[in-house]
């Protein structure tokens, strides 16, 4: 169905197929990745608030190649209809057209509808929203580089707990969330998206380091549960990495605007 | 940025009482803050008929350009233009399609203007406002009419395979002045795309391309939109921002190109501009074109 | 300037093509007006001043909308580009202030389409406002012209003449103010090539101007005797 308020072009196009001999092979070894990384390390995490300036609260982060810009309002008026004694916290997950492989349409499809649900899931149970009757806090996620779609839900995750923080709503801890891949036997900590073809399972876990509390996780694949307890401790480590990134930069924030100012 | 000009609010707002003279009696007095929300256009009259605006610029003056290329490499081609704070990302993907049977050799260039829930409060989650939908469609209109893309530069196989371009210009930031930096962002993206060579087999009725990317576009010449806006159908204000935006009685921008030929000139309605002021309009975005030309080799040197 | 019948058997150049305008059409419409320039042929109805969505109020002035339509029913982004051009030149010559808390829909609806669609459009919503007794500060009156590929000034083109352009300008022009209120110009074109369009224009415009005139003496006439 044509997108009739988007600028159209034509009805369908594909990406183009590699030419055979120019594909650089890729096969997986664990213990090589491509970027030189450990199975159990996670892309370094570059993180900055304030980016956009017009919302109440903002946050980018970038993990190797992955993108992710995040901007928070709220708390605002709820609609009438909608007037209840806690608060209401909607996410918004997109991905940017250029994002990935293929070029996204504006319409949302299910996966980025998936993953809205799953961002509000992965952080209402941080924030306080008994404190904020009758507002609404809007959770808005632009995915602008993708680079493997559970790193890039671990990367949205992580980047809406660190724009509600800099919004100034009060969170019982800043959520941090990461992403594995399984590989048959072996677990590789954030995987990218050429691993990502070879995986046969992932898992996203969203944690609360501070209180040794998980507030989401979401695994796919035939997984045995020992692979998976190993799993959500890889990720609780890499979590608490995580988290002490976000508490720098948000650290950081405040001492520029107490100098700044 | 020093706003404590003292604003003193006679009964029935009196806008000839030039801001300088305390009539007396002074029934009560606002702090600049609050006058500005309550009266926001009597606010922003004040400043400028002082010559000045809100954010210390003078009327003239424009905002800082900033452009990155190459950010997004998922993308063939992408670019982020700064204007101020207004902050705009353009991602150029190139997909292969079947031509038109009209036009067996020309490809496609899609652009879209996107104005995310993300970049600005007045945006809510949904489809596109008018807004973004005019700008999308003047841009495509800008694109298509000044010719900066020979589309059958585009052509793989004449009748069965062409490149389409989708130009995807998506706002971070919202400050005012959006077309501006989306022209920007675009034009920057487009001359960062390096295209991989394409090969069509007729064998299995498909294309396939080499890994690497090096074919570059010709742009048949680089087009720079300068926008003004219209306070009070007097006051004329270069790159308005989002303060300025909602009290502006008319808006006016100019495409221009390194040559001081025009691609296009839009004045969206509101109110008058007589021919004077147009051609001082079109000195001053000769100017400020020249400098947004040098800032782009700048970044695009860089990458 | 050479001398050439164009397609549609006009001799100068610098002729407009025929416009008519009929009004009162519709029953139910305050305001309703069919302008016909050439085969370009669009309708407009005007409902106003009347209520208003509760989240679309202004405290101060009446709200404007605009609804454009094609021929064939489909609305993309170029009509919304349309719809906010009309709506701000409109909202330039209505006194909305005199009616705060109301809103005025203009809905054009394009019958026929032979090149300069936004002008026609214009003029009608400009009539379909007088008919509808909106109170006006002014009357807008638009004109298209474009400079072909040989660069010769062609005003009122068909859509045939258009596929030979090198630039279209769509202007609009009332009868009070000095300048133009509202400007559309695409393709490429030079400073002096612009001015010579505005000019055309504002010269054109005036006949527009007195169709208006005329159109809405006979109304007074006819209503009043």
């Amino acid at each position: 169905m044509a997108d009739r308020k988007r600028v159209t072009g034509p009805e369908k196009s594909v990406v183009p197929l590699l030419e055979p001999g120019s594909l650089s092979a890729f096969t997986f070894d664990p213990e090589k990745r491509k970027d030189g990384r450990n199975i159990d390390r996670i892309r370094p995490v570059f993180m900055k608030t304030g980016v956009v300036r017009q919302a109440n609260g903002s946050a980018y982060l970038e993990a190797g190649k992955l993108k992710v810009a995040c901007g928070v309002y709220g708390p605002r008026q709820t609609a009438r209809s909608k007037i209840s004694s806690r608060g209401i916290l909607n996410c918004d997950f997109k991905f940017s057209p250029f994002s990935g492989g293929r070029r996204r349409a504006y319409i949302k499809d299910s996966q980025e509808k998936e993953y809205s649900l799953v961002l509000r899931q992965a952080l209402a149970p941080a924030v306080r929203l008994d404190l904020l009757p009758k507002s609404t806090v809007d959770v808005f996620v632009q995915v602008l580089e993708s680079d493997g779609s559970a790193a890039c839900l671990a990367a949205a995750i992580t980047c809406a707990a660190l724009a509600l923080a800099d919004a100034g709503i009060e969170m019982l801890d800043a959520v941090a969330a990461c992403a594995v891949g399984y590989f048959d036997s072996t677990i590789c900590l954030d995987p990218t998206d050429e691993e990502e073809t070879y995986q046969s399972g992932s898992l996203v876990l969203s944690y609360m380091p501070s209180l040794n509390e998980v507030t989401h996780v979401i695994q796919s694949g035939e997984i045995g549960t020992t692979t998976t307890i190993k799993a959500l401790e890889l990720c609780v480590d890499a979590c608490a990495q995580i988290q002490s990134v976000m508490q720098q930069t948000l650290a950081a924030t405040i001492k520029e605007k107490i100098n700044g100012a | 940025m020093d706003d404590s000009t003292p604003a003193s609010v006679q009964n029935g707002m009196d806008v000839d009482t030039p801001p300088s003279v305390t009539s007396t009696p002074a029934v009560f007095s606002l702090d600049s803050e609050t006058f500005k929300k309550i009266h926001p256009t009597e606010y922003h009259r004040r400043f400028l008929s002082q010559g000045v605006r809100p954010d210390g610029r003078t009327l003239s003056r424009f905002r800082k350009a900033k452009i990155t290329v190459g950010a997004i490499t998922t993308a063939h081609g992408s670019a982020m233009a700064r204007l101020g704070e207004t902050t705009v990302v353009c991602g150029i993907k190139a997909e292969i399609t079947e031509p038109k049977t009209g036009a067996p050799r020309d490809g496609f260039i899609v652009p879209n203007f996107d104005l995310p829930p993300l970049c600005s409060p007045q945006f809510k989650p949904g489809p596109p406002s008018e807004l973004s939908q005019s700008i999308s469609e003047y841009i495509n209109r800008v694109l298509e009419s000044s010719k900066l893309l020979n589309l059958s530069d585009l052509c793989i196989e004449e009748g069965r395979a062409v490149w389409v371009l989708y130009a995807d210009i998506v706002c971070l930031n919202y400050e005012g002045n959006a077309m501006d930096a989306a022209m920007l962002a675009l034009v920057a993206a487009l001359k960062h795309v390096r295209l991989p060579t394409a090969t069509f087999y007729e064998a299995d009725n498909a294309v396939r391309v080499k890994e690497q990317r090096t074919i570059p576009l010709k742009l048949s010449r680089t087009p720079i939109s300068v926008t003004f806006g219209v306070f009070d159908g007097q006051f004329i204000l270069a790159d308005p921002d989002i303060e300025e935006e909602p009290h502006l009685s008319s808006q006016l921008t100019v495409i221009i190109e390194q040559n001081g030929g025009l691609c296009g000139m839009l004045k969206p309605g509101g109110s008058a501009l007589g021919q004077e002021t147009l051609t001082s309009c079109l000195e001053a975005a000769r100017t400020r074109a020249t400098h947004i030309l040098g800032i782009l080799e700048g970044a695009l040197a860089e990458r | 300037m050479t001398q050439r019948t164009r397609p549609d058997k006009r001799h100068s150049p610098n002729e407009m093509r025929p416009f008519y305008c009929s009004s009162a059409l519709l029953s139910r419409a305050d305001g309703s007006v069919r302008f016909k320039s050439g085969d370009s042929a669009v309708m407009c109805s005007v409902f106003g001043p009347m209520e208003v969505k509760l989240r679309d109020e202004k405290l101060d002035k009446a709200v404007v909308e605009v609804i454009f339509k094609t021929a064939a029913g489909m609305t993309t982004t170029k009509e919304r580009m349309y719809e906010r051009i009309i709506r701000q030149t409109l909202e330039a010559s209505i006194l909305s202030g005199l009616h705060p808390r109301t809103s005025i829909r203009v809905t054009l609806q394009v019958l026929t389409d032979d090149g300069g669609i936004l002008s026609t459009a214009l003029n009608a919503a400009t009539l379909a406002l007088v008919d509808a007794g909106i109170p006006l500060r002014s009357l807008a009156a638009s004109v298209t012209c474009m400079i072909d590929d040989t660069g010769e000034l062609l005003l009122d083109p068909t859509a045939i003449e258009l596929e030979r352009s090198a630039s279209v300008h769509t202007f609009a022009f009332d009868n009070v103010s000095e300048g133009t209120l509202a400007n559309m110009s695409t393709g490429l074109f030079t400073v002096d090539e612009y001015m010579r369009c505005y000019e055309t224009c504002r010269l054109a415009a005036v006949s527009v101007q007195q169709l208006f005139r005329t159109s809405s003496e006979g109304k007074v006439r006819r209503e009043y005797g």
